[in-house]
């Protein structure tokens, strides 16, 4: 069921791409995407491309894929390594959840990050405590890594 | 690390929200006929200009937004299995396949609609241990599993035969009147069977617990709805849909 979902979602991602993302299948595999978000405008990540990597599991969409960030971002809620602090990636996953669905929630993490749960708790102080100088990291990081 | 609480609904997307041209897509939707159909086309480029998929598609073959309902897990018509709508859901989530719903609520083990809260009526057996056997969860417990049974097949027999014979040769031993062997060689089977007989247990008792974990979050769910719940036309049009339902809120996702 797995790969003919995604196929069914590859086609509506086709006619109907979400406003700032893209994804698509790495090769023949179906089971391995890459997608990629454009930095949100208005948010400091802005002018940024980050590149994603996703992995189905063989029961999608009983069981939530595994999405990680390939390029490096500064926000408190994404780790060093890419992992994404995000419900709808663990528990509160559903079925109903598309991909293109999915990476709407990721762009809206990046212009509206949750500093309460953190997955970086240093950078969600500085967030909480000095939001320019957040900013002023973010855009660095933005333009270091995810412009070029 | 914590990572239950940010939520981020599609919906929800914060202010952010002028347009900007797309860098990395690449997407023709118009002008391009192949065989007199329209073609589309998408490419996913990665940072380095390399090409990670493309997507050529008929638009007038399959077009997914269409006025069919489809089911919500797994996009599929009402061409293989009945649509049902069993909760208070509307719209395009409002649809499912029973086989769908059963499966979702048996692998979330859960009884209620994760959207609408409606609970449903459904009936739980617990899975044949074959079954477990067969599929015992993630892989790890699947290598442990097997891991475990290539020991007890291979260790069993040569525990026994290991005991059979140092108490043949604490036997011989006996006869010969040299006691302290005797003793050494039958000390030695009871440290033997000692410590297979732990690891048995101890190997036993871990599969054990997997198994009622495994039984408890993997029964299967039989939904007990009545028939007339089911959507009668596969040609039904969403909006129908809506005036059957008691409760005529959309549903957000």
């Amino acid at each position: 069921m797995a790969v003919h979902r995604l196929r069914k979602e590859l086609q509506d991602l086709t006619r109907d791409p979400p406003p700032h993302c893209s994804a698509g299948p790495v090769g023949d595999d179906m089971l391995h995407w890459r997608a990629s978000i454009m930095g949100p405008p208005g948010s400091p990540y802005q002018g940024g491309v980050f590149f994603l990597t996703i992995y189905f599991p063989q029961d999608y969409p009983f069981r939530p894929p595994d999405v990680a960030f390939l390029t490096r971002i500064y926000h408190p809620n994404i780790s060093g390594n890419g992992t994404i602090c995000l419900d709808i990636l663990k528990s509160e996953w559903t079925p109903v959840l598309t991909i293109s669905k999915v990476l709407l929630s990721i762009c809206s993490l990046l212009c509206d990050p949750n500093p309460d749960d953190p997955m970086v708790p240093e950078i969600a102080h500085i967030y909480k405590r000095d939001r320019k100088k957040f900013g002023k990291i973010a855009r660095a990081w933005t333009q270091r890594y995810a412009m070029s | 690390m914590t990572t239950s609480r940010c939520s981020h609904l599609p919906e929800v997307l914060p202010d952010c929200t002028s347009s900007a041209a797309p860098v990395v897509k690449t997407v023709e939707d118009c002008g391009s006929l192949v065989n007199g159909q329209p073609q589309y086309v998408m490419q996913v480029s990665a940072k380095d200009g390399q090409l990670l998929s493309t997507v050529v598609r008929t638009l007038a073959t399959q077009s997914p937004f269409n006025d069919r309902p489809m089911c919500r897990i797994c996009h599929e018509g009402s061409s293989q299995e009945d649509l049902l709508s069993p909760c208070e859901c509307t719209g395009t989530l409002g649809t499912i396949h029973r086989s769908c719903l059963e499966h979702w609520l048996s692998s979330s083990n859960t009884s209620y609609c994760e959207l609408c809260h409606f609970r449903f009526a459904v009936e739980r057996k617990p899975r044949p241990l074959v079954e477990w056997l067969r599929n015992p969860g993630p892989q790890h417990e699947k290598r442990t599993l097997f891991g475990d049974m290539v020991c007890f097949l291979f260790i069993t027999p040569l525990a026994t035969i290991s005991g059979w014979l140092c108490l043949r040769g604490a036997v011989d031993h006996l006869h010969f009147s040299s006691r302290l062997e005797a003793v050494g060689l039958i000390a030695l089977t009871v440290a033997l069977f000692t410590i297979y007989l732990f690891w048995t247990l101890v190997s036993f008792r871990y599969h054990c617990r997997l198994y009622n974990e495994w039984r408890r979050t993997n029964q299967r769910v039989i939904l007990l709805i009545p028939k007339s719940v089911n959507v009668p036309s596969t040609q039904q049009s969403l909006l129908g849909l809506h005036s059957v339902k008691r409760n005529s809120k959309e549903t957000i996702v």
